[in-house]
């Protein structure tokens, strides 16, 4: 049996050398971190899920065209849902919207066949895959963490689970959303994939003084004890 | 720093907006004086009170209308632009004055 | 350590007695406790010189205890101008004076105080600017008797940091009016933050004696602390000062090596007030201190202050004063009263029956030095006559310690910077506070306020017009009423020998002040440039009020209209650090970045990108670029495209949309070509271009300038917000990964990997666009020539972007392959004669001046900038931009450098290197519209130098366009 390395595939994360000391598992045709070996989970985990499935749409008819496919999705802009089956839809504005692949997602899931059935007049697909990264900050203190890269007040009672935030953090244009897995507080964020490595560092060492350190999937997976 | 209360995404820090100029009636471009498209283009008004102007904010890539007092940097209102440009706005065929036109490519 | 200076508990809240520190100061060692100022431990071992001032190098020792003076300002190792009185001491930190010559107890510049008649106000500005050249000699001495402290240029970087905060109600400041007004708030719901700039709460409450028993404030001070810190809607922020209001309540917060940067929905500002000093001669000499700074000392570090006492007071706090330093010990004999009135009967009373001497309507006239200025050792005390006279005859008293309050000063720093006014009530001889914006309350003795129940009323009434605002509480504020009147109208006594000082950061006295509007500076701001009065550390906190008094004296106009100077953050001494610390500096990286290094390139920034600029080591820079360049133009070489901006355009109108923002005629553009785009702004000026391909009928894909990008992405989405046009505009520059594949033998090396593409030229044609899978990465392809050869720019998703990268490497090497940097790309489109917009062009070129008139078409209905672009396309042009060659042996000019026509500024170059293709050095340069004809000459000043090139024909190499079109 090979061992999974991200170089393996034509399809790498923006930032697959950070993780040295992973464990890999094939995902859509590249390799997703499950988890840092030699370490047990940390309280609060960054998590690189950039090779994970994701498509976009927006335009006039997004909204009807989700809503003909039975996804479910967010009725309020800067919302988000999260089905049972690990679908997570983002709505963004008013009229674009991402459907994400969430860790233990529900195999029989398409989205690149979803994308092709999303298709018409006034739909335009976005290249959420490719223009964004996504990591995902798992675990304790996380408003606290923000609150050192970020102005917005990301508190529970202002950032409430199903609320996304567009905003600046450590002054790179990004998207914050809030969902729960596994029994933890997650933030999604998904930022500029050109600026992954330079947010992927500046995440670390505002986790650091909460010994905050990098982990796989696999801590969205597996609830604490 | 000043807050911004953006009609999508909320009250934000001024930080994450851009300022997009002051809304102004573009004169018929191929029917003004020179005058009147210089007016246009260079010359504003600069006084003291109510003006509505132009504001993006960057991370959404989402622009609105916002009211500001000059005076008082107070903003009094924020709004979505099909507020104010309801319809598709389309340019006349230019009239031609016989100017020579030189096309290569 | 002299223990005899050390009092009991209660005495001492901060310090624990329990953990002795060792320490060294000017050398020498001391022991304090923990908990103890650098200062309180050096008076304890009665160690009171600690520097020297900043003019005539007197001996210097605390005035406030508070951080509130320059008196204290001492190097801790590598840190300069520490507070003494701040600053905690640890074990075996090592601290030294400042600003003397030899050592701080025997300076040898001490004599500059003999000569303060010769330097006078403004001495500095009026004495060293004739004859010209002057100041060039003088500037090294004055520097370097003027400097403080040492930098430590060995320093190593220490981590600082900044964290944002949110809450609903901030209270700065912890007295008991901040207290009051953090409890009101807290009950009623609201999260409330309550600042305080000392390591313990409580304010005045710490120090200050209230009543003649002394209960009274330690009982309410711990009734209110434990209310406060028990209350699970309170947080606590001790030993964090806020620096500075800004907009809409955002507030700087400094807490150790953090700057947080607070966000409050109310603001109650409890801030308290400055205790002000007398003016008189001497009134700096060390054993005269401020009657607060006394009470500090024995209260919070439980240190005696003295043996023999003498109180200064224009109020009753003096005489409270009196009563702590008797109960701890300390003789007092005298209370010199400023005023004719008596204080309340039992307080005088009490200091009556304790032996004290009160002296009323009297004055401090004079403070007796010991040999070299080191310690009071007596008071010459005059009885008043008139407003700043005193009576001929003196009253000599011993004593080591002078303690003074003539009055209080709000601490308006914060309110003013949220747009409060101050003004003076002449009946009160006090400034009051107004004109709060919505949202800022103030509280307590910033308020005017100085009995206890009067300021615990404040304090609730601020809460609850933030609870109002916050529609939290509907309840009305409680009416209150405050007699006491703590300030002393002119307690300001000239004396014929001077040293009477107003700032004691500055050295300035009396006769200061008043010289300087005598020279006619009467506005207190150029007052205050003239003479640097309130420039030092401590921002007119002692020398606001004198030097209002003063010059509305001496102007004939009222306090009032006098004021006191802008107080501009920071309030307290900020460090470079806390603004440095964790600054965020993004840098973007394309997906092949990493081979790049491994490559060994030498990258350079583009806007936030980091790009290769060549491969190879910076010291053969010339040797990488040109081998590079003929190797594009010989075989075939790869250069990562990825920065270069992406935009989507997709709808019904895409076409037309394109139509409005670019310059050329897009309806028409053919599915499956490539089209030049050119944009204006709409002043007509060029400002980004790129390339537009139409993939579908309703979707086109154009790129943009590296830099420029966001700016045309705002500038269409901010138009269609306008039209309204059926279409939708996507920014997609970090969705694609790029590169041009370049050169002679690109189709060959792209042939291996391709076999869903007809790569021929028939089917391929020169700027045509298809798409297909190159190495099975889905990919679009452009054959463009910006470099001048046979290429293909290949843009693949992000993703797969180094594996396109790796698989066309290794397609290449049977071909040669070699990566190319940005700057090589930079010659080879020079010697093309293309330009790049914002190198090439300024704020003013048009069209027409870049010769790309071609690219503009004037028929169609509108474009941005069309009606401008016909406006100044019908001036005489006046200016144009030529390309110019030079013999490979001349003098190479730089960018920048001037374009002379006869004496004139005719432009200038915007692009030059050499050229090997083309034997010479070639470039890009604005000219004369009389010399832009090829063959003209144009002259080039280079570094003094005036060289002659000539002007040629564009493009430098293969005129015929016959490479890029194989």
């Amino acid at each position: 049996m090979t061992v999974i390395k991200p170089e393996l595939f034509n399809s790498r994360s923006f930032i697959y050398r950070t993780h040295q000391q992973a464990e890999f598992a094939e995902v859509a045709g590249a390799a997703q971190v499950l988890s840092y070996a030699q370490q047990g989970d940390p309280t609060t985990g960054l998590i690189d899920l950039s090779v994970r499935p994701r498509i976009g749409l927006r335009g006039p008819n997004a909204e009807e065209a989700l809503l003909a496919s039975g996804l479910l999705h967010p009725q309020q802009p800067n919302t988000l849902t999260v089905s049972d089956e690990g679908v997570m839809v983002l709505r963004l504005g008013r009229t674009e919207y991402w459907v994400l692949a969430l860790p233990g997602a529900s195999a029989d899931l398409d989205l690149d066949a979803l994308q092709q059935q999303l298709n018409g007049p006034g739909i335009y697909p976005v290249y959420c895959h490719d223009s964004y990264t996504w990591l995902a900050l798992a675990g304790e203190n996380l408003a606290d963490i923000m609150a050192k890269v970020c102005a917005v007040d990301l508190r529970e009672e202002s950032f409430a689970p199903g609320d996304l935030v567009m905003t600046s953090l450590a002054r790179v244009g990004g998207i914050i959303c809030h969902h729960q897995m596994a029994g933890k507080t997650v933030y999604s964020i998904f930022s500029d994939s050109a600026s992954a490595g330079y947010l992927w560092e500046a995440l670390l060492d505002a986790m650091a003084e909460f010994d905050g350190a990098p982990a796989g999937q696999n801590l969205l997976l597996v609830a604490d004890e | 720093m000043k807050i911004i209360n953006c009609p999508l995404n909320g009250p934000r820090n001024s930080s994450e907006f851009v300022h997009g100029g002051e809304l102004r009636q573009m004169p018929d471009p191929n029917n003004c004086t020179d005058k009147e498209w210089a007016d246009y283009v260079f010359y504003s008004d600069n006084q003291i009170g109510v003006i509505t102007e132009w504001w993006l904010h960057a991370p959404s890539g989402y622009w609105f209308i916002a009211e500001r007092h000059t005076g008082s940097d107070e903003i009094l209102r924020t709004y979505d632009p099909s507020e104010i440009f309801t319809h598709r706005v389309d340019f006349a065929e230019k009239v031609e004055s016989g100017q020579p036109e030189e096309i290569k490519a | 350590m002299s223990s005899e200076m050390r009092l009991k508990a209660p005495m001492g809240l901060l310090i624990d007695r329990e953990k002795p520190l060792s320490f060294s100061f000017e050398g020498k060692q001391y022991r304090g406790f923990e908990g103890d100022s650098i200062a309180s431990a050096l008076l304890a071992n009665q160690q009171w010189l600690m520097s020297r001032s900043f003019k005539y190098h007197r001996p210097r020792a605390p005035l406030t205890m508070a951080g509130q003076d320059a008196n204290t300002l001492v190097q801790l190792g590598g840190e300069p101008n520490v507070l003494a009185d701040r600053e905690m001491i640890r074990e075996g930190i090592s601290v030294e004076g400042q600003n003397y010559n030899g050592t701080l107890e025997g300076d040898k510049d001490a004599y500059l105080g003999h000569f303060g008649r010769f330097m006078p106000v403004g001495f500095y500005y009026r004495s060293f600017f004739k004859p010209m050249g002057v100041w060039d000699k003088w500037e090294s001495f004055i520097r370097e008797k003027a400097g403080l402290g040492k930098l430590d240029l060995e320093f190593k970087p220490e981590y600082y940091d900044k964290k944002y905060l949110f809450t609903d109600v901030v209270v700065i400041g912890s007295g008991p009016a901040g207290m009051s007004a953090a409890l009101k708030a807290a009950d009623a719901g609201a999260k409330v933050l309550l600042v305080e700039e000392m390591p313990l709460l409580g304010g005045a409450l710490t120090y200050n004696r209230f009543d003649i028993d002394g209960l009274q404030a330690d009982n309410l001070r711990q009734q209110l602390i434990e209310k406060v810190t028990a209350h699970s809607n309170i947080e606590v922020m001790t030993d964090a000062v806020c620096n500075a209001w800004f907009t809409e309540n955002y507030l700087p917060l400094i807490k150790g090596k953090r700057m947080y940067k607070l966000r409050a929905k109310e603001c109650i500002v409890a801030s308290g007030s400055y205790e002000q000093h007398v003016v008189f001669r001497n009134n700096d000499l060390p054993g005269i201190m401020l009657c607060s700074a006394a009470t500090r000392l024995m209260k919070l570090y439980g240190v005696k202050p003295g043996s023999t006492a003498v109180v200064l007071t224009g109020n009753d706090d003096g005489y409270l004063t009196a009563l702590e330093l008797l109960a701890n010990g300390v003789s007092v004999a005298a209370i010199v009263d400023l005023r004719k009135e008596h204080p309340w009967p039992e307080l005088l009373g009490a200091v009556k029956q304790k032996g004290v001497q009160v002296i009323q309507n009297s004055t401090v006239y004079e403070a007796l030095p010991t040999k070299g200025n080191k310690h009071i050792r007596g008071v010459d005390i005059r009885s008043i006559v008139a407003e700043g006279e005193v009576s001929e005859m003196a009253t000599l008293l011993d004593c080591d310690l002078l303690c003074m309050s003539a009055g209080y000063m709000p601490a308006y720093q914060l309110l003013c910077q949220a747009g409060a006014q101050l003004s003076y009530k002449d009946e009160l001889a006090e400034f009051k506070l107004s004109g709060l914006p919505q949202g800022v309350h103030i509280a307590g003795s910033v308020n005017g306020l100085h009995t206890l129940d009067a300021v615990l009323t404040d304090g609730a009434n601020a809460a609850i017009r933030a609870l109002r605002n916050l529609e939290l509480s509907d309840e009305a504020e409680t009416e209150l009423n405050c007699q006491a009147k703590p300030n002393f109208g002119w307690p300001i006594f000239s004396h014929p020998k001077g040293k009477e000082f107003v700032d004691y950061d500055e050295d300035l006295q009396a006769k200061d002040i008043v010289n300087a509007t005598r020279l006619g500076y009467r506005d207190v701001q150029l007052v205050k440039r003239f003479s640097t009065v309130g420039m030092g550390p401590s921002q007119g906190r002692h020398s606001a009020l004198p030097t209002a008094r003063l010059v509305a004296k001496s102007t004939d106009r009222t306090v009032t209209q006098t004021g006191v100077t802008t107080a501009r953050p920071p309030f307290a001494p900020e460090k470079l650090a806390h603004l440095a610390g964790r600054i965020f500096d993004p840098r973007r990286h394309t997906a092949m970045h990493h081979r790049h290094l491994e490559l060994g390139a030498k990258m350079i920034p583009a806007g936030n990108w980091r790009r290769p600029a060549y491969y190879g080591d910076a010291a053969q820079r010339d040797r990488w670029i040109r081998e590079e360049a003929e190797h594009v133009r010989a075989k075939v070489g790869l250069i990562d495209v990825s920065t270069l901006g992406g935009i989507e355009v997709r709808g019904p109108d895409a076409a037309e949309l394109m139509n409005r923002i670019y310059t050329f005629a897009f309806l028409k553009q053919p599915v499956g070509r490539t089209r030049y785009a050119v944009m204006t702004n709409e002043h007509g000026v060029v400002i980004d271009d790129g390339v537009a391909c139409r993939i579908a009928e309703d979707h086109f894909y154009v790129t943009a300038t590296t830099s420029g990008v966001e700016r045309v992405y705002r500038e269409m989405t901010k138009w269609n917000a306008q039209w309204r046009l059926q279409v939708d505009i996507l920014h997609v520059t970090s969705a694609f990964a790029a590169v041009n594949l370049a050169g002679p033998d690109s189709r060959k090396v792209l042939e291996t990997l391709v076999d869903d593409v007809d790569l021929s030229p028939e089917a391929f044609p020169y700027l045509a666009y298809r798409e297909g899978k190159v190495a099975g990465i889905p990919a679009r392809l452009l054959r463009v020539g910006f470099v001048g050869e046979l290429g293909y720019e290949i843009h693949v998703p992000t993703r797969y972007g180094e594996a396109l990268w790796d698989a066309l490497m290794a397609a290449g090497k049977a071909f040669d392959i070699r990566p190319f940097g940005v700057e090589t790309q930079r010659l080879l489109r020079l010697e093309k004669g293309h330009l790049i917009v914002s190198q090439d062009t300024d704020g003013m070129s048009h069209p027409g001046e870049l010769d790309m008139a071609w690219a503009v078409n004037r028929k169609k209905p509108f474009f941005v900038g069309c009606r401008s672009v016909d406006i100044v396309m019908a001036q005489p042009q006046t200016r144009k931009l030529v390309g110019f060659t030079l013999p490979p042996d001349s003098t190479k000019p730089e960018e920048g450098h001037l374009v002379l026509k006869g004496d004139k500024i005719a432009g200038n170059v915007t692009s030059c290197e050499y050229s090997s293709a083309s034997q010479s050095i070639i470039g890009l340069a604005f000219a004369d519209i009389a010399d832009s004809e090829p063959g003209s000459k144009i002259s080039i000043r280079v570094d003094g130098e005036e060289i002659l090139a000539d002007v040629v024909k564009l493009p430098f190499y293969d005129p015929d366009n016959l490479r890029q079109e194989m």
